[in-house]
């Protein structure tokens, strides 16, 4: 069974090492691994139907409402960036359920589109009920702040723009969270690399010597 | 000169300001490496702003550069101080993204670790609260007790800390022989301990007058800053995602939700007392369900690969609602990972909770929330 899972790559010496078996097992084998996969990712998408305040969102921000689907038996709602504020808004104060908690709110980069997915993650307390919002955000765009909604969004949005670069308009006090204030580049966008030091800022900062080309590094200094 | 101009005159000289305070990152009290800037007029605090990130690793930049089953250890290193419970939530959102189903001895062997690791969490938050506040003793006897669990851990998963036996569709190995009973003699002298602790604290006058109306946050401004765990539970909310959107086997266990009255530091107290005798409940009646069989899913890909798509899963680790965001492209690394973590929430609190009360009262408020800064920079 293990064999059936590998990479094509690894499979390759596998077949080698078994060539004694009859040769009309194999594609057998090769169909079990195709099959289950392929059913797996069709399946778990679907339209959201017959769902009262889906209706409602829809029937509200008629065609700022790209697409609401349903994946592993999450609830996601795809949005036009120049009306999500007002959606988030109804979903907080006058839809039913309420959703009075913003359990997190997040950003995904997508480099090839040069832009960003803004991701609110909500919930009614009261019917333990989630909802998932979705935006997109191009590179130079901002993107209206949340915090009058919910405050957990202060630090939350602060967190975005500290490590994607995010605008939000409106917010109380956005400045960078986790790294120092001085800090260049998002660390969270995909140009980032992974492995990376800002001299300039090392050198500044934390006031740490240079060391000569030719320094000795046996750990004997003066 | 008359008397009042003199006085005038005096008062003048001697004015009063505002007095900037800079409380740590090294200071003993906030767990870790949290600055705090307050802002003080006298003795109370008129203004405040925590200054985070000494911690900050990367982790969620760094799994996006490794896979599926690479991922795992860095999850133990965000909370160290409740490892398991930080693992257990990564190894779940792949599940659920991949359709795995773990065999039911994995499930129940998954929650006995996981409350074991609440009681040593919260016997941590326990133990440098109270020492916090000035009760030596509480920490001494906490530890004391939380070592019993550390040595269950060690014979467990071979570690203390960064306990780690996990994977993605079971466990990787089973429980060592003489488990059961370890966490059963665990269980059976737990009460009178937990209750010895309880003695010295809850009619403690000092204790009292350091927690009872210190920190207060109403029910409204709890839900609003996004509060979960104890300190959502202390202000009067009976929620926990155990019981929400059960996982593993909860559903099959029989447990009560602790909650609070009032909101203060004391009620949170309470709360985490009591949840740490429901989770002895869990533990025992795991126990003594336990099932016979195996503990690793029989179809798990060797080549993790969730199909393209975006996953929320979050559990009820011992601070509160643990989520963790996975955006797959179908390969084997995750395009995005985010942590949704309950501490760097909880903390901004902080300043709802502090600002007009007195200095001291931080301290306690920064116990009260149960941080680790390890979660909260990531």
């Amino acid at each position: 069974m293990a064999d059936e899972e590998k990479n094509p790559q690894e499979k390759a010496p596998a077949e080698k090492a078994t060539e004694t078996k009859p040769a009309a097992e194999k594609p057998k084998a090769e169909q079990k691994v195709v099959a289950p996969r392929k059913a797996a990712v069709s399946a778990a998408i679907s339209e959201i139907s017959g769902d009262s305040l889906i209706d409602s969102v829809k029937e509200r921000f008629g065609s700022a409402v790209v697409e609401a689907i349903e994946l592993c038996q999450q609830q996601i709602v795809r949005v036009t960036k120049d009306r999500v504020y007002e959606l988030l808004g109804y979903l907080r104060h006058s839809s039913t359920p309420k959703f009075n908690m913003l359990t997190d709110l997040t950003s995904v980069h997508l480099a090839e589109k040069r832009s960003f997915e803004i991701i609110y993650q909500l919930y009614a307390l009261k019917q333990s009920r989630r909802l998932r919002i979705k935006t997109e955000v191009s590179e130079d765009e901002s993107i209206h702040s949340v915090v009058s909604l919910w405050s957990t969004a202060d630090w939350l949005e602060r967190e975005v723009y500290d490590l994607f670069g995010v605008r939000f308009i409106d917010h109380p006090d956005l400045r960078r969270i986790l790294l120092p204030a001085g800090w260049v580049g998002h660390p969270l966008r995909k140009e980032y690399p992974l492995e990376y030091q800002d001299n300039d800022w090392v050198k500044e900062n934390l006031k740490i010597r240079e060391l000569a080309e030719d320094a000795d590094y046996t750990g004997k200094f003066e | 000169m008359s008397e009042l101009a003199k006085y005038n005159e005096v008062a003048e000289e001697f004015a009063t300001e505002e007095l900037v305070l800079n409380m740590g990152p090294q200071h003993p009290s906030t767990h870790g490496v949290l600055r705090v800037v307050l802002k003080l007029d006298g003795e109370i605090v008129t203004d405040l702003d925590c200054d985070i990130g000494y911690l900050h690793r990367g982790v969620e930049k760094i799994c996006e550069h490794r896979t599926y089953a690479m991922i795992a250890p860095y999850f133990d290193r965000t909370d160290y101080v409740a490892a398991v419970s930080n693992g257990l939530c990564y190894v779940e959102t792949v599940e659920k993204a991949m359709g795995i189903e773990v065999p039911p001895r994995a499930q129940y062997l998954r929650v006995a670790l996981t409350e074991l690791s609440r009681i040593s969490s919260h016997l941590l938050w326990l133990g440098t609260h109270a020492m916090d506040v000035g009760a030596m003793t509480i920490f001494l006897w906490a530890f004391r007790e939380r070592e019993e669990i550390l040595k269950i851990f060690e014979n467990f998963f071979g570690a203390r800390l960064t306990c780690h036996a996990f994977r993605i569709g079971g466990m990787s190995y089973d429980a060592y022989e003489g488990f059961e009973q370890e966490v059963k003699q665990f269980c059976d002298r737990f009460p009178t301990r937990l209750a010895e602790m309880e003695q010295m604290l809850n009619s403690n006058r000092i204790w009292l007058s350091r927690t009872v109306g210190v920190g207060i946050i109403s029910a409204e401004d709890a839900i609003d800053l996004g509060l979960t765990g104890a300190c959502l539970r202390g202000s009067g909310i009976e929620w926990d995602i155990r019981k929400a959107h059960p996982y593993e086997c909860y559903s099959e266990l029989e447990f009560d939700i602790p909650y609070g009255e009032n909101g203060d530091t004391y009620d949170r107290y309470l709360v985490r007392m009591e949840e740490m005798r429901q989770a002895r409940r869990i533990v025992i009646q795991t126990i003594d369900k336990l099932p016979t069989g195996a503990v690793t899913a029989a179809r798990v890909p060797k080549v993790l690969k969730p199909p393209a798509g975006d996953y929320y899963h979050s559990n009820e680790s011992p601070k509160g609602e643990l989520g963790i965001y996975l955006v797959s492209d179908g390969s084997t690394q995750p395009v995005r990972l985010r942590i949704r973590p309950p501490c760097f929430v909880n903390l901004q609190a902080l300043k709802k909770m502090c600002v007009g009360r007195l200095y001291a009262d931080v301290v306690a408020v920064i116990g009260t929330l149960d941080i680790v800064l390890g979660e909260v920079d990531r």
